[in-house]
């Protein structure tokens, strides 16, 4: 079992801060990214009640994923390792949800299953109507084509391809003809504003570059939703936060949802809604006003 | 995912790892080569044997003979059979044989030979080395001559068979030097009769000769027996007396009976004879028409008429119950020709239904395919070993590749590439190196074939220039290269089903 009190420390400020529900609120405290928040602590151990309020705050909005009690447990030798140990959430639709944790505490474990990569010990994970956990890797590819956008730390595109051709990969495999993903993948260059690097392989490419080649070739399926994971672990500081604006700019203007995972809370704090993951429980769930960020 | 595209990713692969796919392609192109190769040289061992077949006799004949020749109950061949023949379904023709057997002699040499009174037609299509067909009818039996006649040819004065001691044929000119047959027709001593007739007891048959018999018929009829032996010997004689006198193994050297080594004996009538021409002599081919003599049937009839008395057992025709001879000639055989080599079964059966004993080429052929198809799975079978460590080596190719490629391919799985198509994609590309590799290895088959057949006939000395020894006929070129390909796609598919199965986390991973 684990300290929950421990797991409070990693924000002291946080700490002091005194619960506030509903409450809007201008945090003067600059170092800390989360200038407006909608601060729920978890103090008790069940999540349950947690969801329940902020579900209720914003209850207008249409549910796009929706996580119950999630379990992933993996035996080590003889131990069993708890990675993710009873989590629930929902997130909204056009929504940008960033994961946050330290490494080890189970968010990657929980994008995985969100994005169907692993399968959960025990728990549900709905996606758009869809109970992920319920489906076989044949599904599950065929979800992830036709709803899913991702994007990966190591940018993994694929080193025989020039940028256009990796944008359009995802579109080959939805079958459709060449020229026209190729003229897709172009537009979505465009936009992530790679347009005179369109015949570049990766390997001609700096790392911001070929994360925004990523994050077109995430885009170019016009995904229900998309995964971040890690977005900009391979950046520099300057370049990841033109990443995070750029990611924060598709969500506006495409109205897509986004869940990012993160061990950097500078770069969550332009999410609208930080999820906190401490040893595979959720300890804080922080909602924001979006429209404060949009001038960003 | 469309094909394509899949096929676009494949290349794309091997393009990438050009050495590792060159190198697993030679080994493609050896496999290939090693099963192609050794096919064709079953196929061009076969061919050659057909060749052999073709031309003694082609796919569309029947070669129909009689049970035995004891008499009763058998079917001879005679005329009327012809007719029965010919009145078949598909027959086009029926050609009639004669088999005879006659001692000659050729100056101090002699032999044994097999004279077969066939077609003028079918002597038109003997090759002939020199001299001319002999025409039908004349007076003196003419004939062609087998390369390899003298070859039975012995020494009368020692008994000495030049060719079984020296493996050379004995100095005789049969074209130029004057022959003489031998006829045995003592009609009282019929035990004699079958020394003379020796080897040749084949097949004989019924009622024929319809108009030749009335001639016979009436000839015999005219003369008594004594009388028409004597006739034909002094007809001999007269004719001949120089011969004879010049030669000096006249008839009296062997009337003595000093020597043993002669056919020729005492009671024996001696005939002219005449060889127009020689068979062509080939090395690469020992037919049987290099063993035989040949002649006009309707001169051979004509000669055995006048030479036998109808009593008389002729050598090489049946006889009844008793052992008496039939009044009519019969045939030894009679080659009947079909249509088409597809009707052959047909018109085979009818002529066995009859109770003829009767066979086609074309049966002996399925044999003789049946056997080539061992040779062929044999050979094949050793080119196979090749190909199989091809395969292995495609297969520890194509695992290579997915273990060096399980982020790529994690990645795709976690962009939405379908299992289906993955698989697709490792398969097409161990296609690849299959069908690759089976193109090579048919043109080093095809270079290798070529260097075989210009030097088979070098070393092999039996090889004569036109025998193709390795043949490589289109359907094993296309056979080959399907085959390569499958091959390819069946070592692929277990590395391809384990590339389905990689996890799509290893994209997730960070190294």
């Amino acid at each position: 079992m684990r300290d929950t009190d421990s797991m409070i420390v990693i924000n002291p400020d946080e700490m002091m801060q005194d619960l506030q529900s509903e409450g809007r609120m201008v945090s003067e405290d600059t170092k800390e990214n989360l200038e407006q928040e909608q601060q729920i602590t978890a103090g008790e151990k069940e999540s349950g009640p947690l969801v329940k309020r902020s579900a209720g705050a914003e209850d207008k909005r249409n549910v796009v994923i929706e996580v119950n009690n999630l379990y992933k447990i993996y035996r080590v030798g003889s131990t069993k390792v708890r990675a993710l140990n009873g989590v629930s959430f929902k997130v909204y639709e056009g929504e940008f949800c960033a994961i946050v944790g330290t490494s080890g505490s189970g968010k990657s474990t929980l994008l995985n299953m969100l994005a169907g990569l692993e399968k959960p010990t025990k728990g549900q994970v709905i996606i758009d109507g869809h109970h992920i956990e319920k489906m076989n890797e044949n599904k599950l590819v065929r979800f992830r084509r036709e709803k899913v956008g991702f994007i990966f730390q190591s940018f993994n595109l694929l080193g025989t391809m020039n940028a256009v051709e990796n944008v359009a990969l995802p579109l080959s495999f939805r079958g459709m003809p060449k020229d026209k993903r190729l003229k897709k993948a172009m537009k979505m260059l465009k936009l992530v504003g790679l347009k005179e690097h369109a015949k570049h392989k990766p390997n001609q490419m700096s790392g911001g570059q070929q994360q925004r080649v990523g994050m077109a070739r995430a885009l170019v399926v016009d995904p229900k939703i998309m995964f971040a994971d890690e977005p900009t672990g391979n950046l520099d500081s300057k370049t990841s936060k033109d990443m995070m604006s750029l990611m924060r700019k598709v969500v506006n203007e495409h109205k897509k949802t986004l869940v990012m995972v993160t061990h950097d809370d500078s770069l969550a704090a332009i999410a609208d809604r930080v999820i906190r993951i401490v040893d595979g429980k959720i300890v804080k769930i922080e909602n924001r006003n979006t429209e404060t960020w949009e001038d960003d | 995912m469309k094909i394509s595209d899949i096929l676009g990713m494949s290349l794309t692969n091997l393009w990438r790892r050009k050495t590792r796919t060159v190198l697993t392609v030679l080994g493609v192109i050896i496999g290939t080569a090693s099963i192609v190769v050794m096919l064709s040289l079953g196929i061009g061992l076969k061919q050659a044997m057909l060749a052999q077949v073709g031309t003694a006799g082609g796919l569309t004949e029947i070669i129909v003979s009689s049970d035995g020749d004891t008499g009763a109950g058998e079917l001879l061949l005679g005329d009327s059979t012809m007719d029965t023949f010919l009145e078949l379904d598909h027959v086009e023709k029926v050609e009639p044989q004669i088999w005879y057997n006659m001692p000659v002699q050729a100056g101090k040499y002699e032999g044994e030979v097999s004279i077969l009174g066939v077609s003028q037609e079918y002597l038109n299509e003997i090759e002939l080395g020199e001299g001319t067909v002999p025409k039908s009818g004349g007076g003196v039996l003419s004939m062609i001559a087998g390369s390899q006649v003298v070859s039975n040819f012995m020494d009368s004065t020692t008994g000495e068979y030049f060719f079984m001691d020296d493996q050379e044929l004995p100095d005789i000119d049969l074209i130029n030097m004057p022959l003489v047959g031998g006829i045995e027709v003592d009609s009282s001593g019929r035990d004699d009769n079958s020394d003379t007739a020796s080897n040749d007891s084949e097949d004989y048959v019924d009622p024929a000769f319809s108009d030749d018999s009335d001639d016979f018929d009436s000839t015999d009829d005219a003369e008594e027996t004594d009388d028409s032996l004597d006739d034909n010997t002094n007809d001999f004689d007269n004719s001949f007396d120089t011969l004879d006198g010049d030669s000096g193994f006249g008839n009296s050297d062997f009337l003595d009976g000093e020597e043993s080594y002669s056919y020729f004996t005492s009671t024996m009538k001696r005939v002219q004879i005449k060889v127009t021409g020689i068979t062509v002599e080939d090395e690469g081919s020992y037919s049987d028409v290099a063993y035989n003599c040949y002649t006009d049937l309707e001169s051979l009839k004509a000669f055995l008429k006048q030479n036998y008395s109808v009593n008389d057992v002729i050598p090489g025709q049946p006889t009844d119950r008793d052992g008496k001879p039939y009044r009519d000639l019969k045939y030894t055989q009679l080659t009947v020709k079909v249509d088409d080599s597809s009707n052959v079964e047909e018109v085979l059966q009818e002529i066995q239904n009859m109770g003829y004993r009767a066979e086609a080429n074309k049966e002996w052929l399925e044999e003789i395919e049946k056997e080539f198809m061992i040779i062929e799975a044999v050979l094949g079978g050793i080119g196979a070993v090749a190909m199989l460590v091809a395969a292995i080596s495609i297969a520890n190719t194509m695992t290579m590749s997915t273990y060096e490629r399980t982020k790529e391919i994690g990645v795709m799985k976690v962009l939405g590439c379908s299992l289906g198509n993955i698989r697709s994609m490792f398969l097409a590309e161990a296609a690849f190196i299959g069908f690759l590799g089976g193109i090579a290895g048919l043109l080093l088959s095809g270079s290798l074939s070529f260097v075989l057949n210009k030097a088979a006939p070098v070393i092999m000395t039996d090889f004569s220039e036109s025998t193709k020894i390795s043949q490589i006929p289109l359907w094993l070129s296309g056979l080959a290269i399907v085959f390569a390909t499958l091959i390819g796609m069946i070592a692929g598919f277990f590395p391809a089903q384990r590339a389905t199965k990689l996890s799509p986390l290893a994209a997730i991973r960070n190294e």
